[in-house]
């Protein structure tokens, strides 16, 4: 059903994987539900140079984006394509009936301000003057004090999107993430680990490519750390990395996994055959 | 050697070629001073007297055995490791003092005798066990249930061996018998292993090694090594030469997942300041690869530098300096450069 | 796998430096690799049941050269040891051995 389907942006230039986000609050609570919780990237105006508080949008990893396209979850829209679509479609009416909605909201905002003044006004028993002056001082700060409401989503917007849900136009846009990214086999390492229920997170900050969750982030930590996934036959284990992972693993309580991806498991079903995990940590002595 | 011989003397020299500071005081009124002077100045030199002997053992592992020489190169700069030990060797006394042995002659018979007895009755114990396992055996009991058994036999092995330690006793394992040579002396079998670009350092930066430069490189790059055989050692050299010749005491990372640790004078003094990680100039890499490191030493509260090597000349011409075994016009081919890393978080770093 | 060369050298170093007991080498048959048995001085992990003896893999870290040990290797080492977890037996060329477990699929991290 293409209503409850999660609209994820891509905002990509040509011939790169792009980034992909999701803009709308009730589609970023049900990606949650479903294990994915993703990271919000959204600034406040006010407060710019903060990371505590963050908002719409957020930022999914690629990895998460073509798995939600893959299980019917989500589909992707072309973030350039349809905010122009979306703009050529406006007409001069549509123009004028939002300037009209903009200053009914403004000739609203006045009424509620002015209603309260006076109501301030009859508390302090002050009685209100009708001088000229004073009057055209008050209104200056009204008018300075009013509002302009942004919605937190488009409906113009929205609808064009789902113009996107198409088979041909998603195998596209997957296709075009899917090259961008740094490696294939760790889209199968995701879909191995999201099999047997875990939340994953970007792991950079830990020296991985994935943070495992056995649930939600807010609710759970993490104990692994997940590495870039590894050709099952051909790649080496890099010791180095073992070393330092299994250090870094002892220092915050994490496991330093890594998985193997063969690249000749035919099954189409599940991923955990496809790949092979090793966990490791410090012996402890030595 | 006497005992507590302060850090500052024992680790007076940061390398292991001193300078000529044994020369006799120079007196200005007496003019026969500056002739014993002179003739001091002319014929001292600050070679060693002899070079230290060095061999490839286990494959590629480059080992200094004579206890002194160990003692040396750990004392004049802290080069190597040794095998058995953490840094310094320190396994023969570690081993002394378990086996409960000292120098002098009594104690080691007496140990001598102990150790035939524990071992005859460990033995002894040992057969006895062997007959019930062959009795169970035979008589269809399973097998997981056999090695249970077996289990439990050691583990009461072990429980006396406890009560012997606690009652001050020295346990003696069968396999340190291994230890003992004919004269019933306990043998030293640590040795002192160099990395390759430790060998490298004290053989052709520094005269120590009594080692020839074109036999080493055969050893730590073969007979007949392309550019790729010998790159990733060269950027490590250059970077570890880099260090040591700017009066760092460079040791291994590899704990940190790094490549080498810097010391300000060396690891008995105080603990590294630096972890340092070679990466090849222009060449893109991983991130993840080194915010591992980063964050295992940031929880070491050491800065982390990246140290960029960068390759001047074709590789062709630096390959055949390598096979002349010209090592100074190999590593004068590559420039160094560093950047400092930190993980930077904005809500923390405002001040 | 070619590890004969530092297999003395990992067992020397399990005897004589971290003192355990009754350490035996052997030969695997389907990857040509070396391992050890032996049994540590005390138990490694709060989680394990009880002291048992571990299988060591003597493996050697060159900072200059790739290593061979690829997931599938270990998969066969698994296969054929039939155990629990495998300790990794690291030689540096900086001197030192660490001593690093591996277990077959996801695990859980240790309690301290």
């Amino acid at each position: 059903m293409v209503g409850s389907k999660v609209a994820i942006v891509l905002l990509q230039r040509d011939g790169e994987a792009g980034t992909p986000l999701v803009f709308d609050i009730a589609s970023i609570e049900k990606l949650r539900s479903i294990g994915v919780a993703g990271i919000l990237t959204g600034t406040l105006p006010s407060a710019t140079q903060q990371n505590a508080f963050l908002s719409v949008p957020l930022r999914l990893m690629a990895e998460e984006a073509l798995w939600l396209v893959e299980k019917q979850l989500g589909y992707l829209v072309h973030g350039g394509g349809v905010v122009h679509t979306a703009a050529e479609a406006v007409k001069a009416e549509d123009m004028k009936e939002a300037r009209n909605e903009l200053e009914r909201s403004f000739e609203a905002q006045r009424e509620f301000k002015r209603q309260q003044h006076l109501e301030k006004l009859r508390r302090l028993g002050v009685k209100a003057e009708n001088s000229s002056g004073t009057e055209t001082d008050y209104s200056r700060l009204l008018e300075s004090s009013l509002f302009i409401e942004t919605c937190d989503s488009s409906a113009l917007i929205s609808q064009r999107q789902r113009e996107f849900d198409k088979p041909e136009i998603q195998a596209r846009l997957a296709q075009q993430l899917r090259t961008g990214c740094k490696c294939k086999g760790d889209f199968h390492v995701y879909k191995a680990l999201r099999e047997q229920g875990y939340f994953l997170s970007p792991g950079s900050r830990f020296g991985g490519r994935f943070i495992a969750y056995p649930g939600d982030p807010l609710r759970y930590h993490s104990h692994m750390t997940v590495q870039p996934a590894m050709d099952y036959r051909r790649d080496p284990l890099d010791l180095l990395q073992v070393v330092s992972g299994g250090r870094l693993g002892t220092g915050v309580k994490k496991l330093w996994v890594v998985g193997g991806v063969k690249d000749d498991y035919d099954s189409t079903d599940a991923e955990s055959g496809r790949v092979s995990f090793f966990s490791v940590e410090w012996a402890g002595f030595g | 050697m006497p005992k507590h011989v302060p850090n500052a003397k024992r680790y007076k020299y940061p390398l292991p070629i001193h300078p000529l500071d044994q020369l006799p005081e120079l007196k200005l009124y007496n003019p026969v001073s500056w002739v014993y002077w002179l003739y001091c100045y002319t014929f001292s030199t600050n070679q060693l007297p002899s070079k230290i002997h060095a061999e490839f053992t286990h494959g590629k592992h480059l080992t200094i055995a004579r206890p002194d020489d160990m003692r040396y190169l750990w004392e004049n700069g802290f080069f190597g490791t040794a095998q058995l030990s953490r840094s310094e060797p320190t396994w023969r006394k570690r081993t002394m003092a378990r086996l409960g042995l000292s120098e002098g002659s009594t104690a080691l018979e007496h140990i001598t005798e102990k150790r035939r007895i524990e071992r005859l009755r460990f033995k002894q114990e040992r057969s006895q066990f062997e007959a019930i396992k062959l009795d169970m055996r035979q008589r269809g009991v399973a097998e997981d249930h056999i090695l249970a058994e077996e289990r439990a036999f050691l583990k009461s092995l072990r429980e006396k061996e406890k009560v012997l330690e606690e009652e001050g006793e020295v346990h003696l394992r069968e396999v340190d018998e291994e230890l003992f040579g004919p004269n019933e002396q306990l043998i030293d079998i640590e040795v002192l292993e160099l990395m390759p670009v430790e060998g490298i350092f004290l053989t052709f930066a520094l005269p120590v090694l009594e080692m020839n430069v074109k036999t080493l490189l055969a050893n730590l790059a073969g007979d007949e090594p392309t550019y790729a055989d010998i790159h990733e050692l060269c950027l490590k050299y250059v970077a570890y030469h880099h260090y040591r010749s700017h009066g760092w005491c460079a040791r291994s990372g590899i704990k940190f997942g790094c490549d080498y640790l810097l010391y300000r004078r060396g690891p008995p003094f105080q603990h590294a300041e630096y972890g340092v990680k070679v990466l090849e100039a222009c060449k893109p890499f991983d991130t993840t690869l080194f915010t591992g490191a980063a964050r295992v030493l940031s929880g070491a509260r050491k800065p982390f530098i990246l140290c960029y090597v960068e390759l001047q000349k074709p590789e062709s011409e630096v390959l055949e300096s390598w096979r002349q075994g010209r090592l100074d016009k190999v590593f004068r081919s590559y420039k160094v450069g560093e950047v400092s890393y930190r993980r930077w978080v904005p809500g923390k770093n405002r001040d | 796998m070619d590890n004969q060369h530092i297999i003395k050298l990992v067992r020397n170093n399990l005897v004589h430096q971290q003192l355990w007991d009754d350490v035996e080498e052997a030969k695997l048959e389907d990857t040509d690799a070396w391992v050890l048995r032996g049994l540590p001085p005390h138990k490694l992990s709060n989680d394990d049941p009880q002291l048992d003896h571990e299988w060591i893999l003597p493996i050697e870290l060159s900072q200059y050269k790739p290593g061979k040990l690829t997931l599938e290797l270990m998969d066969k080492i698994f296969s054929e040891l039939k155990c629990r977890r495998v300790t990794l037996g690291i030689v540096n060329d900086d001197g030192t051995v660490v001593y690093y477990f591996i277990y077959k699929g996801l695990h859980k991290p240790k309690r301290n």
